[in-house]
């Protein structure tokens, strides 16, 4: 008899709360803001407009200085800042009198805005002192811009 | 038989009633109050832009184009393109249009396109920005006091989220309908990587209000 009873307390204590959770209804409304456009900017050169004197082709001769350059293009979307570095390879820039690259500079951070473009210039001179050695020798060098946002930078 | 007794006297008594009962006439009368209106309050909210342009457009556009509004004047507030470690700030007034006293208590955003196409052509591009954009929304004076949310918008974007301070709205029962302005304060991070530069998301943010009265 008592489990009967308690049975019914539990039922009717259950229908109480389903009643009651069903009338659990408030006043809402929600609004939006649409269309918020994040369009992030890009950081991209193009490197281009290569000058070197047909001296470099091969009648390089010690003493000589030979003057270089290439164009650096801000392809992207925000203003950018870049250095350049050049990497040596070669008989001609190894060895005891070897050719020097000069005239990059050791912090260019040459500042662009979206669509300008700088010229950069560099020589590369062979020593007086550079001995028969360096006959028909050779050099390569590889240019490395690297370039990055200027804002919050 | 005494039992037998006590049902036929039972038995007698009731018919006794019943014969009885068709006799029982008495005086009444009715009263009625008629007329009694009960009008249902609403909850109604309107939100719009305002940065001295108070109109139902974009907080956060890059050019003119993209935040003007037909029938509006030009809008004055491009974000221009963003760039890591940059942080914009716009405000939205969020008026009660409706009769009741209203508090904001959830807030959401979703990612309504990315780059022209729908975010689920760039599954993993959208999850990278939204990772990287952060977004704080605070009642306007109160950046530190008052703040709804502050947190990445890829938390926003998975479904409404609980305001940690809910602005209370008094109903509009004048000509100016009350408003709570809120800032909303948009970075992007300066971690963003180079997987994200070009990318051109577009979002809608979202306020719930519900009603004050009988909800605690």
């Amino acid at each position: 008899m008592k489990t009967k009873m308690i049975v019914s307390m539990l039922i009717l204590a259950l229908a109480a709360a389903l009643v009651g959770g069903a009338t659990m209804a408030i006043f809402t409304d929600t609004e939006n803001n649409n269309g918020n456009t994040f369009t992030a900017g890009t950081v991209n050169i193009t490197v281009g407009g290569t000058s070197m004197p047909a001296v470099a082709a091969g009648n390089m001769a010690p003493g000589d200085t030979i003057t270089g350059s290439f164009t650096v293009t801000n392809a992207g979307t925000l203003q950018l800042r870049f250095d350049v570095s050049g990497a040596l390879g070669g008989a001609l820039f190894s060895g005891a009198t070897p050719a020097i690259l000069a005239g990059l500079g050791d912090d260019q951070d040459v500042v662009l805005d979206p669509g300008a473009s700088a010229v950069v210039t560099f020589t590369v001179h062979l020593p007086l002192g550079a001995g028969n050695a360096y006959q028909n020798a050779t050099g390569t060098i590889d240019f490395t811009i690297v370039a990055e946002q200027t804002a919050n930078n | 038989m005494k039992t037998r007794i006590v049902v036929a006297y039972l038995t007698v008594m009731l018919v006794a009633g019943l014969l009885g009962g068709t006799t029982m006439a008495i005086f009444t009368d009715v009263e009625s109050n008629s007329g009694n209106i009960f009008v249902a309050g609403s909850v109604d909210i309107r939100a719009d832009r305002n940065l001295g342009d108070p109109i139902p457009g974009p907080m956060f556009y890059t050019n003119i184009a993209e935040g003007t509004v037909e029938g509006a004047g030009s809008p004055h507030q491009p974000t221009l393109l963003w760039a890591p470690g940059d942080t914009h700030t716009r405000n939205l007034d969020v008026r009660n249009m409706g009769s009741l006293e209203v508090r904001l208590d959830q807030v959401s955003a979703q990612i309504t396109s990315i780059n022209g196409s729908l975010p689920e052509a760039f599954p993993g591009m959208a999850a990278s920005w939204a990772s990287k954009m952060k977004v704080k929304i605070y009642v306007a004076g109160f950046p530190q006091t008052k703040i709804l949310y502050n947190g990445p918008l890829a938390v926003l974007l998975t479904g409404p989220q609980a305001c940690i301070h809910q602005p209370v709205i008094s109903p509009n029962i004048g000509l100016w309908p009350p408003m709570v302005q809120l800032v909303y304060e948009v970075s992007m991070d300066i971690s963003a990587g180079n997987d994200l530069q070009g990318i051109v998301p577009i979002v809608s943010f979202s306020v719930f209000a519900e009603q004050t009265a009988n909800n605690p």
